[in-house]
């Protein structure tokens, strides 16, 4: 059980703890740990470049998720709850397949890497406070404190990752770090409820910026900026299919009250581009689409978050991709496109530098002088874009992907972030209406 | 434990924390308190060094600090402001901690009670470096209407990142154990960068805005004197005092 609060239960309610055994915690760290956290621990194992965010290095003895006070160290029990539920937007799994044996003996083997940990004693934090319960969230008090209490400096205004300090922030071995978009609650590392984000409060993120506000703010206005956090975080749907709705006439604007109507699909991004074995860390995770078509004409409703607006060199651009319906071969996956004998695709290429979108079959992103263009309306408010673009109506229901630069990040070709390919439910309306 | 004011001061929690968990006993807060004396407190002698920290050669051009980042900070400073990196006025470096390194085997001091107060001012630390005894309590201020974290990473005592994010605000820290120096950083105002020197004992100073220090209180005896600068590194030398008597220690450091 993990509780806010109810540390000192949850450690007298695991009962049964194996004598520590290093001998079996380093069998068990070798087959499971080592490919990521390298074999001694250093956070460098064959698959660690390729990560963001990269693996932990045990020998330092500092944990980012933690029950304890700023800068001691995790509680056993915060460490097996680590390794037991993994960290969202990571690619830290969950290890409940492990015996908890194996994961106390894993735990004993991990502090012993690290010196530092022998010096010092967890500090449990005293009390986390009473949660209110949503009926007892006051969202405006919670707002209130979001601003009074500094967050904005690196999340941003609306929690999207683009305060002013965000681009200069250092972790503590002097590597930059991104504040977290608090608008993602899925990959929210410690968790996305009011629980846990009281937690990452009151004992601060060690190794990160992220200071700890036990000291100087009380528990009961940490839940309501809690509760407020949590309500600004994206209802996602990763449903893997976006539903068009139809209508008699079409949204233009990407702030139109007709797109409330519109079921969205969220998507996530990545970067697929190498150097020297390390993955390259591009700006876009994620971005959610919305469709709505009369008879003949679809509009996309595409938003993002992108910590800075860039109209400049290189600019801030989307691309909008469909398996083009002229049979024959079929474009794979979109991360390796396009390369030599590839087929064609049907893009639509918007640029912030234009703010205008064309649409062509084309065998690359530099799309021929024939390309059409598009009508396409972007707004940029809050560290994020919503671009709306419309187009004929396709016939037959193509897969879609997204690919997006973000130009403030140098993004450019294929330093880029793209999706996998989504399906498109033209036929929703059309059942429920009989049209057609 | 309910919170009613705004303002806590560490010991409050590290007791908080002692009395929270019941069962074992929780061992106070590394950087709680001072550690217990080896030796019954030893008083101090009558001598004092007194001395200067010089500077040979051309000093960089400080660089300036860009704030525009943060508006609260900008807005309290009509011109410029520059870093403190190195700071000399008529060959004398400003901010070098001077304290004795050895010589003092077997003596204990008192921890003293005073506060040290390590403030925030206009984005800037004040003072950029500060010299306290281990377990002497040290009062961190925010005097500036906007979020200060204070990013504190001792080896030896207890780090802490403390978010301090209005004006007013006073948090109350101590360092357990000696080391020289716990580097101090905000990380929302990335220019913001102090020291804290923590010693044993109240032999310690740092050089002020000519370059010279003073010592005083010293029993007789042979010291190691030592003087750190942030950019230009450590000196040390040999200074023999007589009881009552005082010294002079000349540090001269070269520009890189």
């Amino acid at each position: 059980m993990w509780l806010v609060g109810g540390l000192c239960a949850s450690a007298a309610e695991v009962s049964a703890r194996p004598a520590p055994d290093l001998a079996a915690g380093r069998e068990a760290y070798v087959t499971n740990c080592a490919r990521c956290h390298g074999d001694q621990g250093h956070g460098d194992g064959p698959d660690a470049a390729r990560m963001i965010p990269r693996p932990r290095d045990f020998t330092t003895g500092t944990y980012k998720f933690r029950m304890t006070a700023s800068g001691t160290p995790p509680t056993d029990e915060d460490l097996f709850h680590t390794i037991s539920t993994g960290l969202a937007g990571t690619r830290m799994p969950g290890w409940e397949g492990l015996s908890e044996d194996t994961r106390w003996q894993l735990i004993a083997y991990l502090k012993s890497l690290a010196p530092s940990l022998a010096r010092a004693t967890p500090q449990p934090v005293a009390s986390f406070g009473k949660d209110p319960g949503v009926k007892g969230a006051d969202l405006a008090k919670g707002k209130q404190l979001y601003a009074d209490l500094g967050c904005a400096a690196c999340h941003g205004t609306a929690g999207r990752a683009n305060g002013p300090s965000a681009k200069t922030l250092k972790d503590d071995w002097g590597q930059p770090i991104r504040a977290a978009n608090l608008t993602h609650g899925w990959e929210l590392r410690g968790g996305e409820e009011p629980k846990d984000l009281v937690a990452r409060l009151m004992t601060g993120v060690d190794g990160t910026p992220m200071p700890s506000y036990a000291d100087t703010v009380p528990a009961a206005n940490l839940w309501q900026l809690a509760y407020y956090l949590r309500s600004i975080q994206e209802p996602a749907n990763w449903s893997g299919s976006l539903t068009v709705v139809s209508a008699a006439s079409l949204p233009t604007s990407p702030d139109d009250p007709a797109w409330a109507a519109a079921p969205r699909a969220d998507l996530r991004l990545w970067s697929n581009v190498y150097v020297n074995g390390a993955v390259v860390r591009t700006m876009v995770p994620w971005a959610m689409v919305q469709a709505v078509a009369t008879a003949d004409t679809i509009a996309f409703r595409i938003a993002w978050d992108d910590p800075s607006e860039d109209h400049g060199t290189p600019p801030d651009q989307l691309a909008l991709a469909f398996k083009p319906a002229i049979g024959g071969r079929e474009v794979g996956s979109l991360q390796s496109w396009p390369k030599p004998g590839t087929p064609a695709l049907d893009l639509i290429v918007w640029s912030a530098a234009t703010g205008t979108a064309r649409e062509a079959i084309s065998e690359s992103l530099d799309l021929p002088v024939t390309a059409e263009a598009r009508p396409a309306q972007a707004q940029y408010a809050d560290g994020r874009w919503s671009l709306v673009i419309t187009r004929p109506r396709p016939t037959t229901a193509t897969p879609w992907a997204l690919v997006i630069w973000d130009g403030g990040n140098g993004e450019t070709g294929r330093i880029r972030s793209v999706s996998s390919w989504t399906d498109l439910d033209l036929n929703h309306k059309e059942k429920d209406h009989g049209s057609h | 434990m309910v919170r009613t004011n705004w303002i806590r001061s560490w010991s409050v929690i590290a007791v908080a924390v002692a009395i929270g968990c019941g069962g074992k006993p929780t061992p106070a807060a590394a950087g709680d308190a001072a550690p217990a004396p080896a030796a019954a407190p030893t008083s101090g002698g009558r001598t004092t060094i007194t001395g200067k920290v010089v500077f040979q050669g051309t000093a960089p051009t400080a660089a300036k600090i860009k704030m525009d980042a943060d508006p609260v900070c900008q807005q309290q400073h009509a011109a410029a402001v520059t870093t403190r990196e190195i700071v000399v006025a008529n060959g004398g470096l400003q901010y070098a901690f001077v304290y004795v390194k050895d010589g003092l085997a077997g003596k204990s001091f008192p921890t003293p009670t005073t506060v040290a107060v390590f403030d925030q001012t206009g984005c800037m630390y004040e003072p950029h470096v500060l010299g306290v005894q281990a377990g002497q309590p040290v009062e961190i201020r925010n005097s500036d209407a906007t979020l200060h974290n204070v990013n504190a990473k001792p080896t030896q005592s207890a780090p802490f990142n403390l978010a301090m994010p209005m004006k007013g605000m006073k948090v109350a820290k101590t360092f357990a154990k000696p080391e020289v120096m716990v580097p101090i950083k905000c990380n929302v105002h990335p220019w913001m960068q102090a020291y804290i020197g923590v010693v044993d004992h109240p032999f310690f100073a740092v050089s002020g805005s000519d370059g010279t220090f003073t010592i005083k209180g010293l029993p007789a005896g042979t010291y190691t004197l030592a003087a750190w600068h942030e950019k230009l590194g450590t000196q040390t030398q040999t200074v023999t005092v007589a009881d009552g008597g005082s010294a002079s220690a000349t540090f001269t450091f070269q520009a890189k």
